[in-house]
């Protein structure tokens, strides 16, 4: 979490990105994507539930077997969320979990 | 409608109903300019104007307008450049398009309507529906699988398989890949809606507090300077949650996009 909020601002780029920085008066800094990462989690969490949740349904509906698969699914998307959740604390650039898009920064 | 010490105040959910404000069909189809519609295409004119304006002197010295419109260029193009990596630079312009629009909607939201305009006159706030924002996200999540596909082939696949685990892993790795792509749409989409929809609810169920504690009178009167006050915190709070759902819209849309873009190498 504590280094998170750094890889954000590149810290390898040397000078020439460091230059560039300054020409940018927007928030670059720790506080805006974190904020960000901060507000998306709980949308995720829920999206991902109600995919799975839904998924289940519609599974019970053909296959009949009510409720099995809604609570299959249900614990599919809560499984699903807490791991894109844990992802993107790891990886400040998003849910990716490669994080190539952040390693290419540097 | 309620009725309020002679006041008569809107409900808190009655700014979110959709009027027909030119109405239009084609046969028995209902095509009507809806306040929704026409409050997009006033966000879509204030874009085009903001920029023709922004860019028609361009100077080595920016004025205001040209610098306000380098800021926002560069913020964007950064965040692309950043995410996506080089090849990124084809979506530039989506994701600027998409971070504008969603930008000017959302602080287009904040114009406060005039009291006693017909109710269709007012201002709406277009990304307070979830089929407006999920029509963004999809078009966002169609361009991920188009050009994933397009440029990975079925290497495509291999986001929902990334490599290097032991093959039992795959059994619950490849069913939790696959519900978490599912649910991108969804929770770029409910995101910015529930932001919008419940900040809009929040300033008028606070100002409804402000209308009843002053028709009320007395000690009264003077207690509703607090929700008087939360209104104005809200209202910030409000303009920072605008811009940054903007920004966390363009964000997630880039990073879905580098996914797309280095599937094959997971």
């Amino acid at each position: 979490m504590n280094g998170s909020a750094m890889t954000d601002v590149p810290s390898s780029g040397g000078e020439n990105s460091g230059k560039e920085r300054d020409r940018h008066p927007y928030p670059s800094s720790s506080l805006f994507p974190d904020l960000a990462r901060a507000l998306s989690a709980s949308s995720q969490l829920l999206a991902a539930l109600l995919v799975a949740g839904a998924a289940g349904f519609g599974l019970d509906r053909l296959a009949g077997s009510s409720p099995l698969f809604l609570l299959a699914g249900i614990g599919a998307g809560f499984v699903a969320g807490i791991m894109i959740i844990s992802r993107m604390l790891k990886d400040p650039r998003g849910s990716s979990g490669s994080g190539k898009g952040t390693e290419r920064n540097g | 409608m309620m009725l309020t010490g002679g006041l008569s105040v809107k409900g808190p959910m009655d700014q979110f109903i959709i009027y027909p404000v030119v109405e239009l069909g084609i046969g028995s189809v209902d095509i009507s300019l809806t306040n929704s519609a026409l409050w997009m295409l006033l966000a879509t004119a204030a874009i085009i104007a903001f920029f023709f304006f922004a860019t028609r002197r361009t100077s080595m010295i920016p004025g205001r307008l040209q610098c306000a419109a380098e800021v926002l260029y560069e913020f964007i193009f950064d965040l692309v450049r950043d995410t996506v990596g080089p090849e990124g630079r084809k979506f530039f312009p989506y994701v600027f398009t998409l971070f504008a629009f969603i930008l000017t909607a959302n602080f287009f939201g904040m114009i406060p309507s005039l009291p006693g305009l017909p109710a269709k006159a007012q201002t709406f706030t277009t990304t307070s529906h979830l089929v407006v924002t999920f029509a963004l996200a999809m078009i966002s999540v169609t361009i991920v699988v188009v050009y994933g596909i397009w440029k990975n082939g079925a290497g495509f696949l291999r986001l929902f398989a990334p490599s290097g685990q032991p093959l039992p892993i795959y059994f619950i790795l490849v069913p939790v890949e696959i519900i978490s792509f599912l649910s991108r749409p969804l929770s770029l989409a409910i995101r910015l809606f529930a932001n919008m929809f419940a900040g809009h609810i929040i300033l008028k169920v606070f100002a409804g507090f402000v209308v009843s504690l002053s028709g009320a009178g007395g000690v009264f009167a003077l207690i509703g300077i607090f929700p008087f006050l939360g209104i104005i915190a809200v209202t910030l709070l409000e303009f920072l949650i605008a811009v940054l759902q903007a920004y966390v819209f363009a964000i997630l849309s880039c990073i879905y996009l580098a996914d797309a873009a280095h599937a094959a190498d997971h």
